[in-house]
């Protein structure tokens, strides 16, 4: 039953890899609209030959894996000390949540006034993308850990940070890897806005470049690399939960 | 030696008054039975003697280490068997017991499973062992074979009444089920009224079952007519 249905997530991507190739073949789409796959292909060759494709996509991932890793730590302290106390709580929550109210994208002036066009500047808009999701799945996780195993570690003279190690923070990982993972692909959300407006480099500068010189291959190109840049990213966020989740009880497993 | 002492002891939740000036002691090595209508308050006295309800007024002296079995086996779901038992241990030599306990609770073959791949027998099985890990003089289990069927609830009985009897601690086994409290305990205190109190205190032989039965289903019938009496009212 698995191995006939392998097939049937790969359908739409082939459907829509035909009609692109049917359309620009045919010649009814021009090439300053649609490039075809075969020119995307050669672009990405000749990008490759000429160690740019390498300097692009690492340049981006590098600024998505520092954003994120940046955004994960602080949000796994800021979640815990919130979701633990109520007085941090009290403290931090409503401006947390005030916050995560602007949308994201009214940083950008402020952050290139502060940090100027430089790599800090799109770290800090990764970061503040990967965040959120993060910060806010983890809370909720740590609200909703089962209190009657609490009361168990209690009777048995768990308390503080023994508490917190050995029960709430395992109880809460399905919570923060769901936020990981929702977090990973808001980083590259946001790698991309902050490509866009300002840099030299990597696959937000490839579309920009692409658009102002109506290159079509070049953005597709781009796009087609973010594209297998986000599925990578879920997949290994998915590969973690499997190995690391396979006590839970739920559907999936 | 006294194990559990309470002496007039008031528990009030969300501003009711849920036991009232309730007396009870039990020693080490002795088992004590609790039962009553449910929503009595049995539940309620042995998380004050446990202290995870705190105590309105009269005096709760527990002394010694306090182990509790709850209706449910409430089990860490990322920890296997062993891990589980192992988690109520503070030292190496605790430790050491755990696969002893496992063996004598009949898990010996089971000691990697995770709790998802448990029956609800063997769950409670693993329940009783971490409780039994620290060898506590004060032992609380709540309605812990509730979840069971007969044979499983037969089986778990004889095993448990084999290890109270080793472990000299006093025990309170909470239970709606007479004929198990008769079973176990060699008194059983019949817990009624709202607030609660101990209305009676038979021994634990097979001959009382009538006579607690009778208690229990006046009381029942007692507390059906002042429903219907305030309803009508």
């Amino acid at each position: 039953m698995a191995k006939r249905t392998r097939w049937i997530p790969l359908a739409a991507p082939a459907a829509l890899f035909a009609g692109w190739f049917v359309f620009t073949a045919t010649g009814r789409i021009p090439t300053y609209q649609l490039a075809s796959p075969r020119l995307v292909w050669l672009y990405l060759q000749q990008l490759a030959a000429r160690g740019a494709l390498w300097e692009h996509l690492g340049a981006s991932v590098e600024r998505v894996l520092i954003g994120f890793a940046a955004a994960f730590a602080v949000a796994v302290l800021l979640g815990t000390c919130v979701g633990l106390s109520r007085r941090c709580e009290e403290l931090l929550d409503p401006t947390l949540q005030a916050v995560r109210a602007v949308p994201s994208l009214a940083w950008v002036p402020l952050l290139l006034i502060w940090l100027g066009v430089g790599e800090s500047a799109k770290i800090v808009l990764v970061a503040i993308g990967a965040f959120f999701p993060i910060y806010v799945n983890l809370v909720s996780g740590i609200r909703g850990v089962d209190r009657k195993l609490v009361e168990v570690a209690r009777i048995y003279g768990y308390d503080g940070w023994r508490l917190a190690l050995r029960v709430v923070l395992p109880a809460t990982l399905p919570s923060l890897l769901v936020g990981a993972r929702v977090g990973l692909t808001q980083a590259w959300l946001f790698l991309v806005a902050a490509e866009l407006l300002a840099s030299t480099r990597g696959l937000g500068f490839l579309l920009i470049e692409g658009q102002q010189t109506s290159r079509t291959d070049e953005v597709l190109a781009a796009i087609l690399l973010l594209a297998l840049c986000g599925k990578l990213s879920e997949m290994g966020m998915r590969a973690l939960e499997r190995r690391w989740l396979r006590w839970t009880d739920g559907l999936a497993t | 030696m006294k194990g559990i002492d309470l002496h007039e002891l008031t528990v009030t939740l969300g501003g009711r008054e849920v036991l009232h000036q309730l007396t009870l002691s039990v020693e080490r090595g002795e088992v004590v039975s609790v039962v009553g209508a449910s929503g009595c308050g049995k539940s309620t006295l042995l998380r004050a003697i446990a202290g995870l309800t705190p105590i309105a007024g009269g005096v709760r002296a527990v002394q010694g280490k306090v182990a509790f079995v709850f209706q449910e086996p409430r089990l860490l779901p990322w920890r296997d068997v062993t891990a589980n038992v192992a988690f109520a241990a503070r030292d190496d030599e605790e430790r050491a017991r755990v696969a002893p306990l496992l063996e004598r609770v009949g898990l010996a073959a089971a000691t990697h499973l995770l709790p998802k791949q448990l029956s609800g027998g063997m769950a409670q099985r693993v329940a009783l062992a971490r409780a039994l890990v620290r060898q506590p003089e004060v032992l609380l289990l709540d309605e812990p074979f509730s979840a069971l069927d007969a044979l499983r609830r037969r089986v778990l009985q004889d095993l448990l009444a084999g290890i109270v009897a080793d472990s000299k601690a006093a025990v309170v086994f909470v239970t709606h089920d007479v004929d198990e409290a008769l079973r176990l305990g060699q008194r059983v205190v019949v817990l009624a009224g709202s607030p609660s109190r101990v209305i009676a205190e038979v021994p634990g032989r097979p001959s009382n079952r009538e006579r607690l039965l009778d208690l229990l289903s006046t009381e029942e019938r007692e507390r059906a007519e002042a429903q219907l009496h305030r309803r009508a009212v």
